[in-house]
């Protein structure tokens, strides 16, 4: 069932790369990288700092032309793109829960603590996004926007309790999946954010001509 | 020293000198340029060697490589003023780096046994990932999404370089041609501003 998860976790990422290079007006061809970052990055960053090679996708390089396959697909899909949106988002809401659960799975299979496994969830999710929103030259939503990472933090804990608890993955795994998605639903609907860090001083102001 | 050898050291200090001009736009201090042309020349194959796993990192095996992103910092500083009429031949060197990183990166990724998709990936990352990293760096959006066949000339050049392999060509013989045939699309592709239609998605 994850197997298939990710699957459609990777589409879906790939697919709001491909959206995200679309508004800077790139060319195909950037198009695919930054749907590559955005669907696999945060997957590779988590396994570069894990030392766990090879990388997913250089093990198999099948999920490469999904995600090449739905980036294309993204641009074929252009004049529909904006009625599907609603769609958009409960989809990525499932992809980052797929994400961050398997990031977690990934990291204490390998023996390493639930608190580091916390914090691969957060990269596996979230990661991919704040890597496009980079290479689009946006400030990455993440960090500003309706309880993304969190979401991933607390869907980790919240698998890895059940796991503890229940000894079934499946059922933690599907409880998970729903929770997290619901939480993210309602974050989006109601506007949930955490409070906002604003600093601001003149008297460092950059007294650069920008 | 082999002709690979050789291209690799020219490879990089051009890219150096390419990060450093940018780092010169942005008015940076001497530490800045060289970190940017540092980034520029080094860091698309240190992002290839992460992904691949293949420890240690070129530039911290051989040192040398630090030195020739100084002596490219050295020459973008002295030629300061020659640069902005030289743009045609840097243009054109330009091009010959980014032509010889990519068969390095695919020759690497094949040599630790990787199948041709990931070594064509390899050397798009080794290629033009350092001139993402700069961009990213100097805050401006990555030049290579958008202008004349950038990253495209990485890939067809590493397509070129293991197709001529595959038909049994010698290495030698498959370098020289994807060299030749890389370099000439991406001077076509200045020349008549080659691009391809840009996909713009607008809400």
């Amino acid at each position: 069932m994850l197997e298939s998860l990710y699957i459609l976790a990777i589409t879906v990422e790939s697919m709001t790369g491909a959206i995200a290079a679309g508004r800077k007006e790139m060319d195909p061809f950037g198009v695919l990288v930054i749907s590559c970052c955005t669907a696999v990055g945060g997957g590779s960053i988590r396994d570069v700092l894990l030392g766990n090679y090879p990388l997913v996708w250089i093990a198999n390089p099948q999920f490469i032309l999904v995600v090449c396959t739905a980036a294309l697909l993204t641009i074929l899909l252009r004049p529909r793109l904006s009625d599907m949106s609603t769609a958009f988002l409960v989809l990525d809401a499932l992809g980052l829960v797929t994400f961050s659960i398997i990031g977690a799975q990934k990291t204490l299979a390998l023996g390493h603590s639930p608190l580091i496994a916390s914090m691969m969830a957060i990269f596996t999710g979230a990661f991919g996004g704040v890597i496009r929103d980079i290479l689009c030259n946006d400030v990455p939503l993440i960090f500003r926007r309706e309880l993304y990472g969190s979401i991933s933090f607390a869907a980790a804990w919240l698998y890895m309790g059940l796991c503890w608890l229940l000894a079934d993955m499946t059922t933690a795994i599907l409880v998970t999946l729903i929770t997290g998605f619901l939480l993210r639903l309602a974050a989006i609907a109601f506007d949930i954010e955490m409070p906002v860090f604003r600093y601001r001083e003149s008297r460092y102001r950059d007294d650069d001509d920008s | 020293m082999s002709m690979l050898e050789v291209l690799d050291i020219i490879a990089v200090i051009v890219a150096g000198m390419a990060g450093a001009m940018v780092a010169g736009r942005e008015k940076m201090d001497l530490f800045g340029v060289y970190v940017i042309a540092f980034c520029t020349a080094l860091g698309g194959g240190t992002l290839r060697d992460l992904v691949l796993g293949s420890y240690p990192l070129i530039w911290i095996e051989n040192t040398e490589y630090l030195m020739w992103v100084l002596v490219a910092v050295a020459l973008a500083m002295l030629l300061r003023t020659l640069l902005p009429r030289m743009k045609e031949a840097f243009l054109a060197l330009d091009a010959l780096s980014i032509v010889t990183f990519a068969i390095l990166g695919a020759q690497k990724a094949l040599s630790l046994g990787h199948d041709h998709v990931t070594a064509a990936i390899m050397a798009v990352f080794t290629g033009v990932f350092g001139g993402v990293i700069r961009d990213v760096l100097c805050h401006s959006m990555p030049l290579i999404f958008r202008r004349e066949l950038y990253a495209g000339v990485a890939l067809v050049t590493a397509v070129i370089y293991m197709g001529m392999l595959d038909f049994g060509f010698a290495v030698h013989i498959a370098t020289l041609t994807a060299l030749t045939a890389g370099f000439a699309l991406r001077i076509t592709a200045i020349v008549f501003r080659i691009e391809l239609p840009r996909f713009s998605y607008l809400d």
